[in-house]
């Protein structure tokens, strides 16, 4: 299974997830490979079956976090594999760029306090009829890390209806017993969400950053590995 | 949208030779709409209240771009620019913008 990362300028997230994939393969025995891929090409590898856009700070979160990112050369064929039912999964930055290159409804604002917050977070499924979560138990909690500058996810009233209807809401913000919680102003307490045809994921924590208990949290190796066998 | 200040309208009148390009400014100012909450503005707004400044209400934080751009008149400028916005400068979520064609 090729797991396809793009390189961003910028981009800082994008060895730890390809290590996160390499590791969950291993531990289930299911062959994975991964591939770095500049933003500069025109097409994604051949093969590719899952596409990452990684944590980072693309071209120095200048004019609006994930703005340049999103009309970078790749996008275009990102664009193309989403249509096609293809996996894409935008994590902290890759989040932003997918709501910039409009993949994505909503668009992620400055977090309330107007702080970096730079934490472990708690967040919980919230709905699992989804590729990413399908087999897990509804309102499952899950410790990662989140370190983003703007991450206080918005949506218009409309369009969180929409979310409802289709059943995008994938995590919500909560503390440990899985009680809602809004850490940074984000509307509905939304973590993560999902497009219409669930194929394409975006969500402010770091999964790839919570795969072994030595990083403080082994959660997100949850999640990775039932995305995997979820593909299989 | 908002389009205050911008000028599709107004044509320059020294544009005497046709397909002569000059150059212009594009200021382009965008802002959250005002359905959102501004948390910057507000931070700006709570520390003019605590300086003593009891009577400011409310503060708008907003970004400006001047951009010079060659165009034929006013309106290819407005409209090249008014392309760039909604391609990638403005986040129509949560920003409104204008813009203002110096020539």
């Amino acid at each position: 299974m090729l797991v396809s990362i793009i390189s961003f300028l910028g981009s800082n997230c994008e060895e730890d997830t390809a290590y996160a994939f390499a590791k969950m393969g291993k531990e289930l025995n299911i062959d994975i490979s991964t591939k770095l891929v500049f933003h500069s090409e025109s097409k994604l590898p051949k093969d590719t079956k899952i596409v990452i856009l990684p944590g980072g700070f693309s071209y120095g979160d200048y004019l609006r976090c994930g703005a340049l990112a999103s009309q970078c050369n790749i996008m275009q064929d990102i664009k193309e594999f989403a249509n096609r039912g293809g996996i894409v999964i935008g994590i902290c930055n890759g989040f932003q760029i997918l709501l910039e290159a409009k993949l994505l409804d909503g668009a992620l604002k400055r977090n309330s306090k107007l702080s970096f917050a730079s934490k472990m977070a708690y967040i919980k499924a919230f709905s699992t009829d989804n590729v990413l979560l399908r087999g897990l138990q509804k309102e499952s909690v899950f410790k990662l890390p989140i370190a983003n500058h703007d991450g206080n996810f918005y949506i218009d009233e409309q369009g969180l209806q929409e979310l409802k209807k289709n059943d995008s809401i994938v995590f919500k913000y909560c503390d440990k017993d899985a009680n809602e919680l809004n850490i940074n102003g984000s509307v509905d307490n939304i973590a993560g969400i999902c497009n219409k045809n669930k194929n394409v994921f975006g969500l402010m924590p770091h999964p790839e950053r919570a795969v072994d208990d030595i990083l403080g949290s082994s959660d997100g190796s949850i999640m990775i590995k039932n995305l995997i066998k979820n593909l299989l | 949208m908002n389009y205050n200040g911008a000028l599709p309208h107004v044509r320059n009148t020294n544009d005497k030779i046709k397909n002569e390009r000059s150059k212009m400014k594009a200021i382009v100012t965008m802002h959250y709409k005002p359905s959102i909450l501004d948390d910057e503005g507000r931070a700006i707004c709570l520390s003019l209240n605590s300086l003593g400044y009891n009577e400011v209400n409310d503060v708008r934080v907003s970004k400006q771009l001047t951009i010079t751009i060659d165009a034929k008149n006013a309106d290819e400028a407005f409209a090249k620019v008014d392309e760039m916005c909604k391609k990638m400068l403005v986040n129509e979520v949560m920003q409104n913008y204008d813009i203002r064609i110096n020539e």
